[in-house]
């Protein structure tokens, strides 16, 4: 029994000394150990460099004569660790890994990535970022010399992404057309253009309930777009290059994230977006047939 | 007309022009309507105009049964049909307005003429049947307006439904005024 006792004290204790917590640390040590971890973030260059870039992806080296237009693209840097660096790049709904080295020289960090090689359309990002002004700057040289546009320049502020549900399309753009929706109408012989109306901005398809009564009066073009503004809000990479044009020519707000936002959708913008396809079938079957 | 009714069999709730109808499929009795509403009036475009040839019209045993039969399908399926998906027509108060009067129409002067047929009063038979047969095309007009207004102006689409919902029918019902004012002014004058 006595034994007993002994060793069930000394578990106790055994466990108590194991609790017991580290002894507190003296106001000046604290104060000390903070600046140290000041100091350290300011010399962690790497961790501040990290983040998405986000701007005009500008063609500087083509093999076709005929002009495109200029995508955004978001160049993110994922990590920046003992000179390897590791990232991605999204464009016109192509969600492309990089992986690389990086020099740092004072403000600036140097970068080489390379794409990982398995598409044609894989390149080299040669940049500088400059990690005051929270910039980065270079070129994107293609792989393959055959392609279409073979080398690219960018220059690309730093962008923190956030989803806002009152994100709107401007008003500038009401009146503008779609990206080449010129046709030859059959019967007038005159060119036609699919335009924006003011009606793509009356209705916000993430904040408020559509009902029939707001859209059936609407042509296809507007209705398409307000759909495609919800999937624009959660930072989705357009591959449908109408709906691309518009988005990163004319909305400042719109940020490339994610070729793929089915599962950021908000249960009121799926009920919506239902709404609205059912209406766009409608209209792109019905509206300039005979029948209904 | 075929092909359009074609896209509704087999019977389903979700297709074509009932994709933008779920609300009103809310109500027990549109789909019923629906369906009986596409598929008499399908038969009735063929079969109206059958009764107007002579040889039909000749052979009074046929002239009778598919006329029993075209007023049947009027008066018992398509109108009161019409008259039902009508009242949650697309285009608001106009549209509904222009459908639920042209069944009542319809109704009223397919009725008419069978009912002076029976009092065998031949003349106004065959005038108040040529009203009727004028809103039976309403059908195809109402498709033709359509494609005829967007080909040209690119309206809104339930603006351009508001303006044929109207312009189907009552128009027919004019150019039937019409004929039958100078085929039967014609034909008692000597």
């Amino acid at each position: 029994m006595r034994i007993a006792i002994l060793v069930f004290c000394c578990l106790f204790f055994a466990a108590c000394e194991e609790n017991l917590a580290p002894e507190p640390l003296s106001e000046e040590e604290i104060e000390i150990e903070n600046k140290k971890r000041q100091e350290a973030k300011k010399n962690d260059v790497e961790g501040g460099a990290l983040g998405n870039y986000v701007g005009d992806f500008v063609e500087s080296k083509s093999n076709n004569s005929k002009g495109t237009y200029i995508n955004k693209i978001n160049i993110v840097l994922k990590s920046l660790d003992n000179g390897v660096v590791t990232g991605k790049s999204i464009i016109a709904g192509n969600d492309r890994p990089f992986a690389g080295k990086y020099t740092i020289k004072n403000d600036l960090i140097d970068i080489v990535a390379n794409e990982p090689g398995d598409d044609k359309h894989d390149g080299i990002f040669y940049f500088t970022l400059d990690t005051i002004n929270k910039v980065v700057k270079g070129k994107w040289v293609c792989s393959n010399k055959r392609v279409a546009v073979s080398e690219r320049t960018y220059e690309l502020p730093q962008r923190v992404f956030v989803y806002k549900a009152n994100n709107q399309l401007p008003k500038a753009i009401i009146g503008e057309s779609y990206y080449n929706s010129d046709q030859i109408n059959k019967s007038t012989g005159e060119e036609e253009q699919e335009t924006i109306t003011e009606d793509a901005l009356k209705i916000n398809a993430s904040t408020n309930e559509i009902r029939k009564e707001d859209i059936q009066n609407m042509y296809k073009g507007d209705l398409e777009l307000i759909r495609n503004t919800i999937y624009a809000r959660h930072g989705y990479s357009f591959r449908n290059r109408k709906m691309r044009y518009i988005f990163d020519n004319y909305v400042d707000w719109y940020m490339p994230m994610s070729a793929d936002v089915r599962f950021e959708l908000t249960a009121l913008e799926k009920k919506n977006i239902e709404l609205l396809k059912r209406y766009e079938e409608h209209a792109e079957k019905y509206y300039d047939v005979f029948g209904r | 007309m075929l092909l359009i009714t074609k896209q509704y069999i087999p019977i389903q709730s979700d297709i074509a022009f009932l994709r933008i109808k779920q609300y009103a499929l809310a109500y027990p009795y549109y789909l019923t309507a629906f369906y009986i509403h596409v598929f008499s009036s399908i038969v009735l475009i063929p079969l109206g105009g059958l009764q107007f040839f002579k040889q039909i019209q000749s052979t009074k045993k046929w002239h009778r049964l598919l006329g029993l039969l075209y007023v049947f399908l009027i008066v018992c399926l398509a109108a009161p049909s019409g008259f039902l998906i009508g009242l949650h027509a697309n285009g608001g108060f106009m549209s509904i307005l222009a459908f639920c009067s042209l069944s009542i129409i319809w109704f009223f002067s397919t009725w008419k003429a069978f009912s002076l047929a029976k009092q065998k009063q031949i003349i106004k038979h065959q005038q108040w049947m040529i009203r009727s047969y004028a809103l039976t095309l309403s059908a195809i007009t109402l498709r033709f307006w359509k494609q005829f207004i967007v080909y040209f102006f690119h309206p809104k689409p339930m603006d351009v439904y508001q303006i044929v919902a109207w312009l189907a029918w009552v128009l027919n019902l004019f150019i039937a005024e019409f004929f039958i004012f100078y085929y039967f002014h014609k034909k008692t004058k000597p």
